[in-house]
C-alpha cells in the first residue's frame, strides 16, 4: 500500500504545526509594534519619569482624609464593610491610603521605646510607588501589568486573568484584588471612569486618565496645602526634581533595587 | 489498553464511585466560587495565595519525584525498579494535571487562562512554570503509555521513547526548580528569598513523592496482585532516607540564617510559624506536628530493623508524606505572607468551599491514578504471566 | 451486532439531546427583529465616528482596537485631520499592522474632530441607553459582551 495512516497522521501533524506557526509567532512578535507607538500622543502629557513627593511635614490628618476620598471616588473604588460596618480587611481594596510610620517604612523602623505615641502613631500616605524596575512587571505572566514609557505602572484590566503574581511580587503591598464583584460597595458611581469585575487586580493608576488631558492626579489636587507634588524626574526644572534638590527625601524599602517613586520629605 | 479500565473487582468500582462522588461535590463548590468569587475562599489582601497554590507546589513536587525512579533504572542499569518505572510515570501525570487544575481554580479570570499563551512573557516565572509543566506532563503520558504497550506486545521499546526518557530525568528537576523560582525571586517576600528553596524543593519531593511511592506499593500488594518487588521498596525507602535528612537540615540553615543574623525581616515570618505572634498564631501546632513527624521519621528510617519492616515503613512513609504536605501545602506558602509588607499580621484559615475544592481535585487525581495504575496492572499481569508461561 | 439494545438505547438518546433546540421551540413565533432606537444626541449629530455600515460589521474590532490603543499604548485621543490621515492611518502606513486590523474604518471617520476613544464616555455619550439600542442586537444574536461588567452605562432614563 502507497499511503498509510501512518504517513496520513505524519502529514496532517506538520500541516497543523505550519497553521499553527503564524498565530505563534505573531503572539511572540506581536507585542514589539507597541513601543514604537509612543511617540505619537497628541493631548497626552508626554513625560519620561512621573514620580511624586510627598511633604509629610505639611500633610494634615484632614488633607489624608481628602486625597483618599478624591482618588476613590473619582476611580470608583469600593469600600467594603463587614455586617458591623468595619472597614473588610480581608476583601478591601484601596488604591491610597495612610498607617503609621513603622508600617509603611520597616526598614527604617523605629520601634524604640523612647519614642513618642504623637510621633509614633503619625499617619503617612502609602500607595503604588510606580517603580523604576517593578517586580510586579517582571513577573506578570501576561503582561497585565506592565511600565508604560512615562513611567507609570499601569494595569491592563481587560488582560489580567487574575493569578495575583503581582500581588506577592510587590514588596509594599500596594495591591488589590477584586474577591468578589465591586459594584455593591461603590458608595457613588462616578460615570466617567469605569469601575473593575471580580478576578482582576487594581492598584493606583498615577491617574493616567487625567494625565492624558492635561490635569494633575487627583490626591495632587485635592491637598490644597500643596503638600502632594506631582511632575517628571527626567525634566531638571520640574517641581520634583526642585524639591528632591532642597530636601532630604527617603523611599520605601529602597533597598531591594525597586527604584520607587514616591518621595518623602520627612 | 484502555478497556482495562473498564473491567475489575467490585472494590475497584466502589472505589471509582466513591471518587466520583468527590469530584462532584469538589466541583458544585467550584461553581460556587466561581460564580460568586474567590471571596468564597479564606484568601485575603494579604494573603493572597494559600491553599490552592500550596497544592500546586506540593504537588510538583510528588510529580518530579518520578524521576526517583526513572534515573536509577535508565542510567544506571538498576534492574529491580525496572517494572515500576511507569507506576512513577503515571504517578507524575494525575500529579502535574492536579497541579494545573489547582493553578485553574485560583485564578480571578479563568477563561482568560489562555491569555498566557497568546501573550508569552519570558520575564515571568509563571510563564515559564505553565509551559514545562504541560510539556512533563505530555512526556510521562507518552513515555509511559509507549513504554507499557511495547511491554504488552513483547518488544522493546523504541529508540524515540529513549530520547524521551532521558530528557524527563532533567525536566523532572526542572519543573520544581522553576516551581521555587516562583517565590525565591521576589524581592518583598523575605522568607522566600533564600537561595536555599529550590534545593528544598527538590529535596522535600524526592522525601515525599517516593514515600507515596512506598505507600501506593505496599497498597498495590494488598489490594491487588501485583507486586513491587521488596527490594524495590527497599531502595525507595533509602532514598527517602536521605532525601529527607537533607531537607531538615536545610530547613534547619533556615532557621540559622534568621535566627544567628537576627535580621526581623528574616525571622518574623519562621516566629509566626513557630511561636505566633501578638497572639496570632494557627498554624503554630501544626508546624511543629510537622517537624516532630519529620524527626522522628528520620529515626525510624535510619535503624535499619525499622525501615525494613514494611509495617512500621508504610506508617513512617504515610507520616513523611503528611510531614511534608503541612510543611510545603501549609506552612511555607501562607508563612511567607504573614507578617505582610507592613509588617502586619492578618491570619489565613481555608473556608470550607476551599476545603471541598481541593478535596474535589485531590479525588480527580486520584482517579485518574486509580484509572492509570489499572491499566498497568492488567498489562501486567497478562505480559508477565505470558512471560511465565513461555519460560514453562 | 453484540449489545444492540444498549447501543441503539444510547444512539436514540443521544439523538435526542443533540436535537434539542429544534424540537423544543417547534411551532413558536419567530422572535422580533432586533430595532435599536437612536437617542436624542444620536440622531441630532446625524453620523456616528464611523459610517452605519462600517460600525455594524466591525464596531467589536473597533472597541478591541481601541482598548489596546488607549491602555496599552497610551493614545487616548484619535485625530482625524481634515484633508488628512488620522494617526492610526499614518501608523499602519508606516508598516505597523499591529494596531489596527482592518484598515477600512479608518478613512469613513468623520474628518476633522478629535474624540475621546472611550466607551463610557464617547459612544454612550451619544448612544445612551444601553437598553434600546446595544441590547437590541445583542439580546437577539444571544451575545453577552463583558463590557459592562466594568464599563459604566448612562443612567436609564424612566
Amino acid at each position: 500500500m502507497g499511503f498509510d495512516r501512518r504517513d496520513f497522521l505524519k502529514i496532517a501533524g506538520i500541516t497543523a504545526v505550519s497553521l499553527g506557526a503564524k498565530p505563534a509567532l505573531d503572539a511572540v512578535l506581536g507585542d514589539t509594534a507597541q513601543a514604537e507607538t509612543q511617540a505619537l500622543r497628541p493631548g497626552v502629557s508626554k513625560a519620561e519619569t512621573w514620580a511624586m513627593v510627598i511633604d509629610t511635614r505639611k500633610l494634615t490628618e484632614e488633607d489624608i482624609h481628602k486625597a483618599i476620598e478624591a482618588c476613590h471616588s473619582e476611580h470608583n473604588v469600593p469600600d467594603i464593610r463587614l455586617p458591623n460596618h468595619e472597614v473588610n480587611i480581608k476583601e478591601e481594596v484601596k488604591w491610597l491610603w495612610a498607617d503609621q510610620f513603622d508600617h509603611v517604612f520597616p526598614d527604617h523602623s523605629q520601634a524604640f521605646p523612647y519614642l513618642s505615641e504623637e510621633v509614633e502613631e503619625k499617619q503617612f500616605l502609602a500607595l503604588c510607588n510606580h517603580c523604576t524596575e517593578p517586580p510586579c512587571v517582571r513577573v506578570c505572566p501576561t503582561k497585565a501589568t506592565f511600565k508604560r514609557p512615562d513611567g507609570i505602572v499601569m494595569m491592563d484590566m481587560h488582560r489580567c486573568i487574575g493569578c495575583r503574581f503581582c500581588m506577592a511580587g510587590c514588596p509594599y503591598g500596594s495591591r488589590s484584588f477584586n474577591w468578589g464583584d465591586p459594584r455593591p460597595w461603590i458608595r457613588k458611581v462616578n460615570p466617567k471612569y469605569p469601575t473593575r469585575m471580580k478576578g482582576v487586580v487594581e492598584k493606583c493608576n498615577f491617574c493616567a486618565e487625567r494625565l492624558a488631558k492635561g490635569q494633575f492626579p487627583a490626591c495632587v489636587e485635592a491637598v490644597e496645602s500643596g503638600a502632594l507634588v506631582f511632575g517628571d524626574l527626567s525634566q531638571p526644572g520640574s517641581a520634583v526634581r526642585d524639591l528632591l534638590r532642597k530636601h532630604n527625601v527617603i523611599r520605601r524599602k529602597p533597598s531591594l533595587g525597586t527604584g520607587p517613586n514616591v518621595y518623602y520629605i520627612i | 489498553m484502555f478497556e482495562k479500565t473498564l473491567t475489575g473487582s467490585r472494590l475497584y468500582f466502589s472505589w471509582l464511585f466513591f471518587l466520583l462522588v468527590m469530584v462532584g461535590i469538589g466541583t458544585l463548590a467550584y461553581l460556587y466560587q466561581y460564580f460568586v468569587g474567590l471571596k468564597a475562599t479564606g484568601m485575603s489582601r494579604d494573603v493572597s495565595w494559600a491553599l490552592y497554590i500550596s497544592q500546586l507546589t506540593f504537588l510538583v513536587g510528588v510529580a518530579a519525584s518520578a524521576v526517583m525512579l526513572v534515573l536509577p533504572y535508565y542510567l544506571h542499569n538498576y534492574k529491580a525498579f525496572g517494572r515500576i518505572t511507569v507506576l512513577g510515570e503515571f504517578l507524575a501525570v494525575p500529579a502535574v494535571f492536579m497541579c494545573m487544575l489547582f493553578v485553574f481554580v485560583d485564578l480571578g479570570q479563568p477563561m482568560r487562562i489562555m491569555n498566557v499563551f497568546l501573550h508569552p512573557t519570558p520575564n515571568s516565572i509563571l510563564f515559564w512554570d505553565a509551559t514545562v509543566l504541560n510539556v512533563y506532563m505530555f512526556l510521562n503520558i507518552i513515555i509511559g503509555w509507549t513504554v507499557l504497550e511495547c511491554e504488552r506486545k513483547a518488544v522493546k521499546p523504541p529508540t524515540w521513547v529513549k530520547v524521551l526518557i532521558y530528557i524527563s530525568i532533567p525536566w523532572a528537576v526542572s519543573i520544581h526548580t522553576v516551581t521555587a523560582f516562583l517565590y525565591a525571586g521576589l524581592p518583598g517576600r523575605h522568607m522566600w528569598l533564600t537561595a536555599v528553596m529550590a534545593p528544598r524543593f527538590l529535596a522535600s519531593a524526592f522525601a515525599a513523592g517516593p514515600s507515596l511511592l512506598i505507600i501506593l506499593g505496599l497498597i498495590l500488594r494488598k489490594f491487588t496482585k501485583f507486586d513491587v518487588g521488596q527490594e524495590a521498596i527497599r531502595m525507595l525507602s533509602k532514598i527517602v532516607t536521605y532525601a529527607l535528612i537533607i531537607n531538615m537540615f536545610l530547613f534547619g540553615m533556615e532557621f540559622f540564617t534568621a535566627f544567628y543574623s537576627n535580621i526581623p525581616g528574616h525571622m518574623h515570618s519562621l516566629v509566626y510559624l513557630f511561636a505566633g505572634i501578638h497572639g496570632h498564631g494557627v498554624l503554630v501546632p501544626w508546624m511543629w506536628v510537622s517537624v516532630s513527624l519529620a524527626f522522628i521519621s528520620i529515626i525510624l528510617l535510619v535503624i535499619p530493623k525499622t525501615r525494613n519492616n514494611n509495617t512500621v515503613l508504610g506508617i513512617t512513609a504515610v507520616m513523611i508524606f503528611v510531614a511534608l504536605w503541612i510543611d510545603k501545602g501549609l506552612g511555607l506558602i501562607i508563612g511567607g505572607f504573614i507578617p505582610n509588607p507592613l509588617e502586619q499580621v492578618r491570619e489565613y484559615v481555608p473556608t470550607a468551599i476551599e476545603i471541598l475544592v481541593t478535596v474535589g481535585i485531590y479525588s480527580l487525581g486520584a482517579l485518574i491514578l486509580t484509572l492509570l495504575y489499572k491499566v498497568v496492572l492488567s498489562v501486567k499481569a497478562e505480559s508477565e504471566s505470558g512471560k511465565i508461561m513461555a519460560a514453562h | 451486532m453484540y449489545d444492540s439494545g444498549k447501543i441503539i438505547t444510547g444512539l436514540v438518546i443521544a439523538i435526542v439531546i443533540l436535537t434539542f433546540p429544534f424540537w423544543w421551540n417547534m411551532g413558536s413565533a419567530m422572535p422580533p427583529a432586533p430595532d435599536p432606537k437612536l437617542a436624542d444626541k444620536a440622531k441630532a449629530a446625524g453620523q456616528c465616528i464611523y459610517s452605519k455600515a462600517y460600525m455594524k460589521t466591525s464596531h467589536m474590532q473597533v472597541l478591541d482596537d481601541w482598548r489596546n490603543m488607549v491602555v496599552r499604548d497610551g493614545v487616548r485621543y484619535t485625530l482625524l485631520q481634515p484633508g488628512g490621515d488620522p494617526i492610526e492611518m499614518q501608523v499602519i502606513k508606516e508598516g505597523r499592522s499591529r494596531l489596527m486590523a482592518a484598515t477600512n474604518h479608518l478613512q469613513l471617520g468623520a474628518k476633522g474632530s478629535q474624540y475621546e476613544m472611550s466607551l463610557q464616555n464617547t459612544c454612550m455619550d451619544c448612544h445612551s441607553s444601553k437598553k434600546e439600542f446595544c441590547d437590541q442586537c445583542h439580546n437577539y444574536a444571544s451575545v453577552s459582551p463583558f463590557c459592562w461588567d466594568c464599563h459604566v452605562e448612562p443612567e436609564e432614563k424612566k
